[in-house]
């Protein structure tokens, strides 16, 4: 991608250490998941990596009793990370946590996919943590399975566990059925259009590139928007937007929305008042879309972490979409060095102004 | 009470007629979640769903409502409390709704203060309740002693039949005058309940009950209080925050939660102030004026949400304010599930025990 | 008051106070005389379409009285939040203005708002809000005209529209 904009602009703020400017491309590779050697070569991983002090924390899943919620765990010493996991339920994006270690003294490893990866490279080039503070996990993502897909193939039977073939799972009951579905029947949404499975920058990664899975579905869906009226598209959002309870879990997890102190949290002036009507439902929507733009990763985890199904990435997409067509600038989180298109300007930008 | 069979095509006529004078609530579907939510016409009623995911409570108890309107433009300010108006039927209502209800009446109805908005609205609102047609794996309703198929609370009581048709129990006298209204109306597929019917909805119900059977056994509520009484200073609740995100998915889907901020707004002279939603997962739940704020990590705002579901409540109110819909923990973005924390207590209560006997 | 600190204070007071009781302009639903006027909140550079606005004051050029302004010390400040909250206390159209490319005050806060202005709009065009409710210019200190013709013509653009529902929170 051309970056044309970046070099002819003039950056403010602090430059960017020389170092930082280039793609890292690890060379240092592990088997990849589906292999039997996998999560043994991933557990020796992490624990050499405590075990020798490169890391003080890891942050990664660990198993529960209920094997499509593993949870996210901070593992502090080798001992611990026996039972460390990594397999297709791994859904939560971890890189947020990463701002938890803001004043952290020591190194934290962090074991991530395809768009968790970017999600850490964002917070770098936002300058929220410095890249040496960070040991990047990477494993090449072969798409992650919805546990509620799998409950609703499951129907009335309780899940036991689920094996995870390359085009098709088998669902196994607690009464001992098994059945077989296709995969992509109960891969997350996202990874239904996941172009970029494969950490863009990462210290160590897992398995081999991923081609992902190339879908126009949301672009469809965004043109189709752009096609209605004035009218109908304000129907459209109105509709959804009334349905937002403000949970804010959708801010919380997005690795673009970064503030120390949110403006919808901020009490004097209220900007986002309580008050649940349509006015206030749009400022929050608009500004949540309008301040991670040129910043929002793509992960979709906001669509993801959303209860009542806002179709988030209608949003972010359809801005990432604007950005790139103006500014041509690479996907946020793809490469380290770059700067916000939204935070640097070129004379010779469109110019929408009269 | 009386027991009437209706087809749904019956049930169908009578959610229209409902609409022309009452405000509806069911279940609907939107953007493939299943919400309960304000319908307008009876083909947005989705009977066969999941539990849907906004609660129930937001009908006696709305995301936000206005309590009084003022004018301060005049010599005098004007001030005039504002009534909510109208009538309300709530459709579709699973038990473990109608037990919310009944926590919900004790926060806000007993003791000296009634509450003037929520007792007008409970008063205008119409309860139907549905047995659970599925019961989820995060459902856990067996745990806290009433089963997926109980009414109690409700006016009146729908079970879908295998053949489709619904079997209409109703429960209380203004469920009785409700059903003699429509009958009354001439509904056509609303018919007296034989006794077939009424064995196929004790059929139905017993199906639903071995189903949620199976938490019963994974779930129990032994302990728990006590288990808690001793671990309020536990290391467990930082270890748990730490992934907490302090989001507001597990109050405000939770049917029980019911803590509000109440608001001003004014423009230019005139004025009002509202109620609106609130949790204590927030930051600024306890932030107080000078920045002080009791509850200034997550510790102690998971703390406070988990220990008011299975502590506090149960030493004021001498019962959980958890009722087992399990929505929290379905939805919560970093699998924070209330029933580990009741395991964690009961062992903890346990382990008490045993030091304690010997 | 320091105009960089009062930018959003004064945001805040005119549309609270003046979008709201009416002003003394007339604009606005008049209940008087039964007509409506759109309500048009203008962000303006206090160095440059501030000036415009001014010297066309000076030099009795008239601009619709519609128009409130809200003087910002630099196009570069006017974040996204001050165009919804005008929408939403009462604003029917909102004119963004500030000085032309490679003129700023400050070098290059307007390139920013250039940027940033150019994906808000089309994005609160996607969102539903009429396309014409909302625009931007460059307008210099010395273009007391420009100015008033682009006002005159915002107006009559919203004017046409009717009065703007989307986003309003009045009571
Ligand atoms: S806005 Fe959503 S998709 Fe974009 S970075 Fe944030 S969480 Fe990811
Ligand atoms: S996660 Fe969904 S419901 Fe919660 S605030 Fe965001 S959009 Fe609204
Ligand atoms: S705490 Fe969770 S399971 Fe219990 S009633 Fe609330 S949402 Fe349902
Ligand atoms: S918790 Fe029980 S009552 Fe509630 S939906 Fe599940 S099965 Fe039904
Ligand atoms: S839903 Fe989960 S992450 Fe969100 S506040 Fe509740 S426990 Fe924390
Ligand atoms: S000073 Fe006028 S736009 Fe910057």
């Amino acid at each position: 991608m051309s970056e044309a904009i970046k070099t002819a602009a003039p950056v403010e703020g602090e430059p960017m250490p020389a170092e930082l400017k280039t793609a890292e491309i690890p060379t240092r590779r592990g088997p990849a998941p589906g292999d039997p050697e996998f999560l043994g070569a991933l557990r020796d991983c992490c624990r050499s990596l405590l075990a020798e002090g490169h890391v003080q924390r890891i942050i990664a899943y660990r198993e529960t009793p209920d094997s499509l919620r593993p949870e996210v765990a901070f593992f502090a010493s080798p001992e611990e990370t026996g039972d460390l996991v990594w397999d297709l339920f791994c859904n939560t994006n971890i890189c947020k946590y990463l701002l938890d270690y803001r004043t952290f003294e020591g190194r934290i490893g962090v074991v991530v996919k395809g768009c968790d990866a970017r999600g850490v490279v964002q917070l770098i080039n936002d300058m929220q943590i410095p890249r040496d503070k960070v040991e990047i996990i990477g494993i090449c993502c072969p798409g992650q399975i919805d546990p509620a897909k799998v409950e609703s193939a499951a129907g009335e039977a309780w899940v036991s566990r689920v094996v995870a073939g390359p085009d098709s799972v088998e669902i196994v009951t607690e009464e001992g059925t098994e059945m077989r579905v296709p995969l992509e029947s109960v891969l997350t949404d996202r990874c239904l259009s996941c172009r970029k499975p494969n950490p863009p920058v990462a210290d160590v990664v897992f398995g081999e590139d991923q081609k992902g899975r190339i879908s126009d579905e949301v672009f469809e869906q965004i043109a189709e928007l752009e096609r209605m009226s004035s009218a109908e598209r304000d129907a459209f959002w109105n509709r959804h937007f009334e349905r937002c309870i403000r949970c804010f879990a959708c801010r919380n997890v997005c690795p673009a929305c970064s503030c120390t102190k949110c403006v919808f949290d901020q009490q004097e002036p209220d900007w986002l008042a309580g008050e649940r009507n349509q006015a206030n439902q749009h400022f929050f929507q608009i500004t949540r879309a309008v301040h991670v733009s040129g910043r929002c990763t793509g992960c979709e985890e906001c669509d993801r972490v959303c209860p009542v199904g806002i179709p988030l990435r209608l949003m972010n997409k359809k801005l990432w979409k604007d950005v790139k067509d103006l500014f041509d600038s690479p996907l946020p989180g793809t490469k380290l060095g770059v700067r916000s298109p939204l935070v640097m300007w070129d004379p010779k930008d469109a110019d929408s102004f009269e | 009470m009386a027991e009437k069979l209706v087809t749904s095509e019956g049930l169908f006529t009578m959610v229209e007629k409902l609409l022309g004078r009452a405000q509806v609530t069911a279940p609907r579907e939107e953007n493939g979640i299943a919400v309960f939510g304000p319908v307008n016409s009876a083909g947005q009623v989705e009977l066969d769903g999941p539990l849907p995911v906004i609660p129930e409570k937001s009908v006696v108890f709305p995301q936000s409502e206005t309590l009084l309107r003022m004018d301060l433009g005049g010599e005098v300010p004007k001030v005039e409390a504002v009534e909510p108006e109208g009538e309300q039927v709530i459709l579709g209502v699973r038990p473990c709704g109608l037990q919310a209800f009944a926590r919900l009446d004790r926060v806000f109805l007993e003791g000296a203060f009634v509450d003037p908005q929520y007792r007008r609205r409970r008063d205008h609102t119409l309860i139907i309740a549905l047995t659970c047609p599925t019961v989820k794996r995060s459902c856990f309703c067996r745990a806290f002693g009433y089963g997926p198929s109980d009414g109690s609370g409700a006016d009146l009581q729908l079970t879908r039949l295998p053949g489709g048709s619904f079997h209409l129990e109703t429960l209380t006298e203004r469920g009785g005058e409700f059903v003699a209204e429509m009958e009354k109306e001439g509904i056509a597929g609303l018919t007296d309940a034989g006794a077939e019917a009424g064995s196929a909805a004790r059929a139905e119900k017993a199906r639903v009950e071995r189903l949620a059977e199976r938490s019963a056994a994974a779930v129990s509520t032994e302990g728990v209080v006590e288990g808690l009484d001793g671990m309020y200073d536990d290391p467990y609740w930082a270890q748990l925050a730490e992934r907490c995100i302090s989001c507001g998915i597990c109050t405000y889907l939770c049917p029980t939660c019911h803590c509000f901020d109440i608001c001003e707004k004014a423009r230019g002279p005139e004025a009002e102030r509202y109620r609106c939603w609130d949790t204590c997962l927030f930051s600024n739940y306890t932030l107080m004026a000078g920045g002080a704020n009791p509850r200034p990590t997550v510790r102690e705002r998971l703390r406070n949400r988990l220990y008011h579901k299975l502590n506090f409540f149960n030493h004021r109110y001498g019962e959980f304010l958890c009722v087992g819909c399990g929505r929290c923990v379905e939805h919560c973005p970093t699998n924070i599930d209330i029933r580990k924390v009741m395991a964690k207590a009961a062992a903890r209560s346990r382990a008490q025990g045993v030091s304690v006997n010997g | 008051m320091p105009v960089n600190e009062s930018a959003a204070a004064e945001a805040e007071m005119m549309t609270e106070a003046e979008m709201t009781t009416d002003g003394a302009s007339g604009a606005g639903a008049d209940a008087g005389t039964g007509t409506w006027e759109p309500r048009i909140v203008a962000f303006c550079c206090n160095w440059c379409s501030y000036a415009g606005a001014d010297l066309a004051g000076t030099s009795r050029k008239q601009y619709p009285a519609n128009i409130r302004i809200v003087r910002v010390p630099c196009s570069g400040r006017i974040n996204p939040q001050y165009i919804l909250r005008a929408f939403q206390r009462g604003a029917d159209g909102v004119m963004v203005a500030g000085c032309h490319p490679g003129d700023c005050h400050y070098t290059t806060g307007n390139y920013y708002t250039r940027r940033r202005f150019s994906v808000v709009q089309r994005f609160l065009e996607y969102v539903g809000l009429h396309p014409d409710r909302f625009s931007g210019h460059w307008i210099s200190g010395s273009e007391g005209e420009k100015f008033v013709q682009t006002a005159r013509e915002f107006t009559e653009k919203v004017r046409s529209l009717g009065p703007n529902e989307k986003m309003r929170d009045v009571l």
